[in-house]
């Protein structure tokens, strides 16, 4: 009976939030002496919710409704579900929160990194603009704290401080800054849907008996969604908490592969089903401010040399072309930019990964000071390359897939636009390859101590990347499979 | 049968790439490759033997679905006709040269089970290219001999100019690739497939000229035609055995090859291309003083050749094919025994030094193959260059096009060029004795290895077997040709003969000076593009994200 209600389809979502929410709970009676226990059970519990997402992909049928295992709570007027974008980024959310836990390594941390996996989770599970907005805000709190006070939560230190540098706190504060300003339009927008519709459910304000809203009120309203949406994804004007540098390596992989994606599928699930006018109407100026944003983002690695900023710049690009996709509303936009968001999240966390490993060998991420490692460190070269070839979507990788469909769906609307896109991506090889020469070609500097600090990568080391290695591997080669 | 061919360079690539390459060493890894590509070249014969003799075009669903979404699906196919069989053929057979020759080559080198499994990966996916089905699979090929050409030209990673070329090498192919998957996305939008077969139903009457010259610009970094040649002379900062393997069968092929494959989509801006590219190479091969670099430029103007073949309509493509063929064995041959002259001479690849080495310095064996090979690219008479070139060349004349004329007397032009600069290779290497170095008192070290002979022979062999196929192709255009300009090719070989005697002496330094500079193209794009792009990077990072967009500017990081 207690078994049916964790598994049975119509409940299962609920449960499964439930049921991690408590044993995070659990977690907190393990005594704090105790923290090599801690550790493995934190690990384990992280694991459910993996477990549980292959459970509802299993679950989910393909050809049928968009929305499956539906759990409404009638009290709340809330409601669970999943569509099929939102189950592969609900798979790829909680693949990720393992090798994050992992990466930690203070009670404080891996809490709050479980922590925020049961926000993100619902948030991506909940279909309420509301309950949408509380999840995704309250995972800001804890973002805050991240990156803020790194060493804190992670047990290491990775930015050296000096007297007066506040550079995590700046960081921290300007991705509260950014998204705070997004959600001030957010907010009016779903008081005035509720006093339209009487409920913030997305059931029940996509649902074909209510009236839609007309025109001139989409093209007001829709610019709320579109502006935290935009925060998220980012978008150029709105860009710059991403690149930060003072987060810790598990913060940019959590950044990189999963709450870059909430403003993907918020487009994708929210704004275009609410406000399909404004969508249409939009479309001139979203493709304009994407191309911006894709050669603005790429120009600009050009001239970076900081390893994780050249990474995390590349994220920008990335998802300029999954927005331009999804605005695309052709056949295969939902399908290309739903695969280009499961890609990037799985090549952008390895690379950071690979950048935050380094860091803890050389304790600098400037490319000025990182030369000839190729001889040194044979194993994280080849990494290297492998995820820098993912990057700049070669063939056999996801990206490429993922780049070709979203191509083709911007082919669809207007061929000379992927027309430069096409051509513009050659910049991505040049700071990528360029990038590769500069780190791993070359003689080794005199920087850091040759014998003792630059060692390849460790067994640890590698079975972190290596789970993402292996979906890279498995979405670029046979993704059907 | 079929599938070996890949999967033997594919094994061999794990083999001596991963970790199992530590435990074999070096001796492992030689014998792996060898037998590996030797394997892979027996099989590429019987390939031939069962596509081209036997009529038995094979069609292979290797591993079912890649992409289905929608409407748009591609599979792991791959599909054996006469081009991609006799394609296959050279392949196999330069690789197999090749392999051979660089464990001789490399054998000091460090790393050699990397290099081998480097050349291995190179194969495989010219054999993925070469043999896929539809135009994605095609572009895995073709992206990935792009990335594995960037890793060879940079595999001696210590030097600067190394990996500065290898860089620059990866930037222009890229800058096409994104130009061919333009076109391809193109092609599945309006002929709702990707498949060979499928486009070629097109009506070829009906084709937007918009997408040939996307085309032809996708295919003219892989195949250094003019604007994108600029890689091709870089690169010869690679190995050796690299550049015989990328420069000659391979890599540069691979955009003729498309072309080949899309004929219909062919237009008269193919035949202007290829011209102008074929007498520039030339041009710039003759003021080149780096012994692999007048090699080098003579592929980037055979490849004009196999350009305008292209485009001189249906005959012309096989033309191109054939000669595509020939040019690979001899010049792999070319490029193996300059690799031997280099090494003899104690890592020389000025030919001012050289100056008066004789065969006996230089084993007579590399010294003989340098010169047939030399022979051949002239297109002496009875040599396998000639039968493909001359084809070549009267087609030209033949064909009716206002373009064709002029590419007529383009490739003529070039023709005597081409005489002339490997006339001036031999003169300043072998006869004249000028530079007083005397390297035949004191040889630096002649290489010796079966497997040296073994190589150059297969391709002298694979020359010889160029002549038997080549001679029977087309010789019923010869029809239509006058005794004149059929004779004029051979005449202009004479002519190249005498001025090459006398242009080793030549002093007009301003003329020596424009082309040896390669009329400015690297100094052009280094000093517009290059620069632009840097500079709008620049201004992005500046004035955006430190300028305008910073919400918070009190203290400027980088």
């Amino acid at each position: 009976m207690f078994f049916d209600l964790l598994l049975q389809p119509n409940t299962t979502i609920l449960a499964l939030l439930l049921t991690f929410a408590l044993l995070c709970f659990v977690l907190l009676f393990i005594p704090i002496y105790n923290y090599s226990m801690f550790r493995i059970l934190s690990l384990a519990v992280a694991f459910v919710p993996l477990g549980w997402s292959l459970y509802l992909w299993f679950l989910y049928d393909g050809s049928g409704q968009t929305f499956q295992c539906i759990c409404h709570i009638d009290t709340l007027h809330i409601s669970f579900g999943i569509d099929a974008a939102g189950l592969s980024l609900v798979i790829l959310t909680s693949a990720i929160f393992p090798l994050c836990i992992m990466l930690m390594r203070t009670i404080t941390g891996i809490l709050t990194f479980l922590l925020l996996e049961l926000v993100i989770l619902g948030s991506l599970l909940v279909l309420d603009l509301l309950g949408f907005y509380l999840l995704f805000e309250a995972s800001l709190i804890l973002l805050y704290i991240l990156i803020a006070r790194p060493e804190r939560l992670t047990g290491t230190q990775y930015v050296k401080h000096s007297a007066g540098d506040y550079s995590t706190m700046d960081a921290a504060y300007k991705i509260t800054l950014y998204t705070m300003a997004g959600s001030l339009l957010f907010l009016p927008v779903i008081f005035i849907l509720y006093a339209n519709y009487g409920s913030t459910n997305l059931l029940i304000l996509t649902c074909s008996n209510n009236p839609m809203l007309s025109v001139d009120k989409q093209l007001i309203l829709g610019w709320g969604l579109l502006a935290v949406f935009a925060v998220k994804i980012p978008l150029i004007p709105v860009h710059l908490w991403l690149p930060h540098v003072a987060a810790p390596t598990a913060g940019s992989v959590l950044l990189a592969g999963v709450l870059l994606k909430l403003g993907g599928i918020g487009i994708i699930r929210y704004l275009i089903p609410i406000f399909p006018v404004f969508v249409v109407k939009i479309f001139p100026f979203i493709a304009v401010m994407c191309l911006v944003s894709f050669l603005f983002s790429t120009l600009t690695t050009l001239r970076q040399v900081d390893l994780k900023k050249i990474v995390a710049y590349s994220s920008i690009a990335h998802m300029s072309l999954v927005t331009l996709a999804i605005f695309s509303l052709s056949e295969h936009s939902v399908a290309s930019s739903t695969f280009m968001m499961v890609a990037h999240g799985l090549v952008s966390p390895a690379l950071f990964l690979l950048v935050g490993f380094l860091y803890e060998r050389s304790h600098t991420k400037y490319l000025p000071y990182l030369t000839g490692l190729g001889s040194h460190m044979p194993i994280y070269a080849s990494l290297f390359f492998i995820l820098t070839l993912a990057n700049l979507s070669f063939p056999l990788f996801p990206n490429f897939i993922a780049e070709v469909l979203c191509l083709v769906s911007l082919f669809a609307v207007h061929s000379l636009y992927a027309y430069i896109f096409c051509i513009s991506q050659v910049l991505g090889a040049v700071y990528g390859i360029w990038t590769f020469n500069r780190v791993m070609h070359g003689y080794n500097s005199n920087t850091f101590n040759i014998n003792t600090s630059v060692v390849d990568l460790s067994r640890r080391e590698v079975s972190l990347i290596l789970p993402l290695l292996i979906g890279i591997f498995w979405l670029g080669l046979k993704p059907m499979a | 049968m079929y599938c070996l061919v890949l999967l033997s360079l594919f094994l061999s690539f794990v083999i001596n790439g991963s970790f199992i390459g530590r435990y074999i060493g070096h001796r492992g890894s030689m014998i792996a490759g060898i037998c590996l590509s030797f394997v892979s070249l027996v099989t590429s014969i019987l390939i031939w033997y069962e596509v081209i003799i036997g009529h038995c075009e094979t069609y292979i669903n290797l591993f079912g679905t890649w992409i289905s979404i929608g409407t748009f699906n591609i599979n792991w196919d791959v599909y054996y006709d006469s081009i991609s069989a006799h394609m296959i053929l050279t392949l196999a057979v330069v690789s197999f040269a090749v392999h051979c020759y660089s464990t001789v080559y490399m054998k000091a080198d460090p790393h050699l089970n990397l290099f081998i499994s480097y050349l291995s990966l190179f194969t495989f996916f010219m054999v993925v290219l070469v043999s896929a089905n539809n135009m994605l699979g095609m572009f895995v090929g073709f992206e990935g001999i792009g990335i594995c050409s960037y890793l060879l030209i940079g595999y001696w990673s210590h030097r600067l100019a190394a990996s500065k070329s290898a860089l620059k090498a990866i930037v222009v192919n890229r800058i096409s690739d994104g130009l061919l998957l333009w076109s391809i996305i193109w092609l599945w939008w309006y002929t709702g497939s990707l498949e060979y077969d499928l486009i070629l139903l097109n009506d070829s009457n009906n084709i937007s000229s918009f997408i040939s010259i996307a085309l032809l610009l996708g295919c003219a970094a892989k195949s250094v035609q003019i604007i994108f040649h600029v890689w091709l002379a870089d690169s010869m900062e690679g190995p050796t055995p690299v550049s015989a393997l990328i420069h000659a069968a391979t890599l540069v092929t691979a955009g003729v090859y498309v072309m080949v494959r899309l004929s219909i989509f062919d237009n008269t801006l193919v035949l202007l291309v290829g011209s102008l590219t074929a007498i520039m190479g030339a041009v710039f091969g003759l003021f080149q003083n780096d012994l692999k670099r007048v090699i080098a430029f003579s592929t980037c103007s055979q490849l004009g050749y196999m350009m305008v073949s292209v485009g001189l309509g249906e005959i012309g493509v096989e033309a191109s094919i054939s000669h595509l063929s020939t040019h690979a064995s001899f010049k792999a041959g070319l490029f193996l025994a300059a690799g031997v002259v280099i090494t003899s001479t104690g890592g020389i690849q000025h030919m001012g030094r050289y100056g008066g080495i004789t065969g006996s310095h230089c084993t007579l064996f590399g010294y003989l193959t340098l010169l047939l090979c030399g022979i051949s690219l002239m297109g002496l008479p009875e040599t396998s260059g000639f039968y493909s070139k001359e084809t070549i060349i009267n087609l030209s004349y033949v064909y009716f096009h206002p373009f064709a004329e002029y590419a007529h007397t383009l490739l003529l032009l070039a023709a005597f060029v081409t005489c002339t600069y490997t006339i001036k290779l031999f003169v300043q290497s072998f006869f004249y004795d000028y530079s007083g170095l005397d390297l035949n008192i004191s040889p630096a070290s002649k290489p010796k290895s079966i497997l040296l002979s073994v190589a150059l022979s297969v391709l002298l062999l694979d020359i010889v077997a160029k002549i038997w196929i080549g001679s029977s192709l087309l010789s019923g255009i010869l029809f239509f040709v006058p005794w004149l300009v059929k004779t004029l090719p051979v005449c202009l070989i004479i002519a190249g003969f005498l001025t090459a005697t006398t242009a080793v002496t030549s002093k007009n330094f301003s003329i020596i000076r424009f082309n040896a500079t390669r009329w400015g193209f690297d100094q052009l794009y280094a000093r517009t593009i290059v620069l632009a792009v840097l500079d709008w990077g620049r201004i992005t990072w500046t004035a955006g994200d430190k300028g305008l967009f910073a919400v918070n500017n009190q203290k400027v990081r980088f």
